[in-house]
């Protein structure tokens, strides 16, 4: 029997951690900054690891980032971060497989 | 103008710059600094302080990862396992500057140098490759470690501090998460376990070594491996108590049972060697089946080389034969197979569970 073609294998998922995934819930359809989500959170993610988690995230395609063009030019200009489409759909399939499985739970 | 007026983070960032690299300080580095520096901006005089302070507390994670990550232009990230090993190298030979401390250390820079080479190949492959330098330094932790054993309480010094500050690193592993990163801490996990074994005063060893297994494994995991952790533990203490009581045994204890406990202790250590060994060899196989990469092949090698070198090392206690004083051996050897094990295992995130449910 010949070996799988590579093509015929089964695309891996992107993997979305809890943390990434509470990010991903603020930045959908709005740009937002690192502080800004430790606000946000309410506690979930912390100053020390936010910025870590956002570049983690940056490298696997879920969010986009860009300088603040508002910033004056004394400091340097704050990164603002985005979901990306990956970002949205992963997030979106999370939820949908938490839902089905807290079905199949119950 | 007074000091607090000056724009803070603006000489870390130059400094970071020259030292890893433009491309990983702006993306590691410059957006924590921008933000603080926005809030700092936005305060009264009065608690600008303490916003700089609150910036401070959160730079060693975006600070670690812009060391880890950084770029060709960095000129410290390739060398930091090559630090830390020289670092506890010298503090070796300045304990005491004996043909076998300089032995010891000399193996420990190699492995060092080992670590930091394939660490250095590897960390463009992203986190595997992250994970792989951490693993790397950490696999000559064993070595260091064992040394550290041996001298410090004949300094009055509290032992193994080291291992203590390791455990924080190891809970970064977990933190990664992953069925191979969890074999990896497995094997160094047990790895501790051998050291203890071998330098005579270990149950903080013992301790960590369970400790160690038992924070990677996680509920999913098969019922084999939960019980892993307590029978190491059990092995390695019982192997103690059995040296224990023949080194304090009268010199006119009975023959036989003086006998009985050496035969005891030898099989307890045996025990824990062979239960290390099964699991590194267990997951190392199930890791070369999962995606037949030659990382996954070089982590079965390692693994064998690994067991190999413990069955050599426990069966020559009750030989009497001193195996620490052939090199490859040794604990650098160890320490360089170990480096190969765990970068093999941390070669690339699983397509599938590591371990058949």
């Amino acid at each position: 029997m010949s070996a799988r073609r590579e093509e015929d294998r089964p695309a891996a998922l992107p993997s979305l951690s809890p943390k990434e995934a509470e990010i991903l819930a603020h930045v959908v359809g709005v740009e937002r900054f690192g502080l800004e989500l430790v606000t946000l959170s309410d506690g979930a993610i912390r100053r020390g690891t936010v910025y870590v988690t956002l570049g983690r995230m940056e490298e696997k395609g879920f969010v986009t980032s860009r300088p603040d063009p508002a910033q004056p030019g004394v400091t340097l200009p704050r990164r603002l971060y985005r979901a990306t489409a990956l970002g949205e759909a992963s997030l979106s399939a999370r939820r949908v497989l938490r839902r089905l499985v807290a079905r199949v739970a119950r | 103008m007074s000091r607090l007026d000056a724009v803070p983070g603006t000489r870390l960032l130059a400094a970071a710059r020259v030292l890893f690299g433009e491309d990983a300080v702006a993306r590691w580095l410059e957006p924590l600094v921008a933000d603080f520096q926005a809030e700092w901006q936005a305060a009264g005089a009065g608690a600008r302080r303490g916003v700089a302070w609150q910036g401070l507390l959160a730079l060693p994670g975006p600070l670690a990862m812009t060391a880890l990550r950084a770029g060709p232009g960095g000129v410290v990230a390739p060398l930091l396992p090559l630090l830390l090993l020289a670092a506890l190298g010298v503090r070796l030979l300045g304990t005491e500057a004996s043909p076998w401390a300089a032995r010891q250390a000399l193996w420990l820079l190699l492995a060092l140098l080992a670590a930091s080479v394939l660490g250095a190949a590897q960390w463009r492959g992203g986190r595997a490759g992250l994970l792989a330098l951490i693993a790397g330094a950490l696999a000559a932790a064993p070595l260091a470690t064992g040394s550290a054993w041996v001298r410090l309480p004949a300094l009055g010094l509290p032992v193994a501090p080291l291992e203590l500050g390791l455990l924080p690193l190891l809970a970064a592993l977990a933190v990664l998460g992953g069925e191979a990163r969890r074999g990896a801490a497995l094997a160094l996990g047990a790895s501790y376990a051998l050291v203890a074994v071998r330098c005579d005063d270990a149950p903080l060893a013992a301790v960590v070594a369970a400790v160690t297994v038992a924070v990677f494994l996680r509920p999913s995991a098969p019922r084999w491996l939960h019980a892993l952790p307590p029978l190491l533990a059990v092995g390695v203490l019982g192997a103690l108590a059995g040296r224990a009581a023949v080194d304090e045994a009268p010199a006119h204890t009975d023959g036989v049972l003086h006998s009985l406990l050496e035969r005891g202790g030898a099989a307890a250590m045996l025990l824990a060697a062979v239960l290390y060994a099964v699991a590194v060899v267990r997951l190392a196989q199930a890791a070369a089946r999962r995606d037949g990469t030659a990382a996954s092949g070089l982590a079965v090698a390692s693994a064998h080389l690994l067991l190999a070198r413990a069955a050599v090392h426990l069966l020559s206690i009750p030989l009497g034969l001193e195996v620490g004083a052939l090199p490859p051996l040794g604990y650098g050897g160890s320490a360089v197979v170990a480096t190969f094990a765990l970068i093999g295992l941390a070669g690339g995130p699983p397509a599938r569970p590591l371990v058949a449910r």
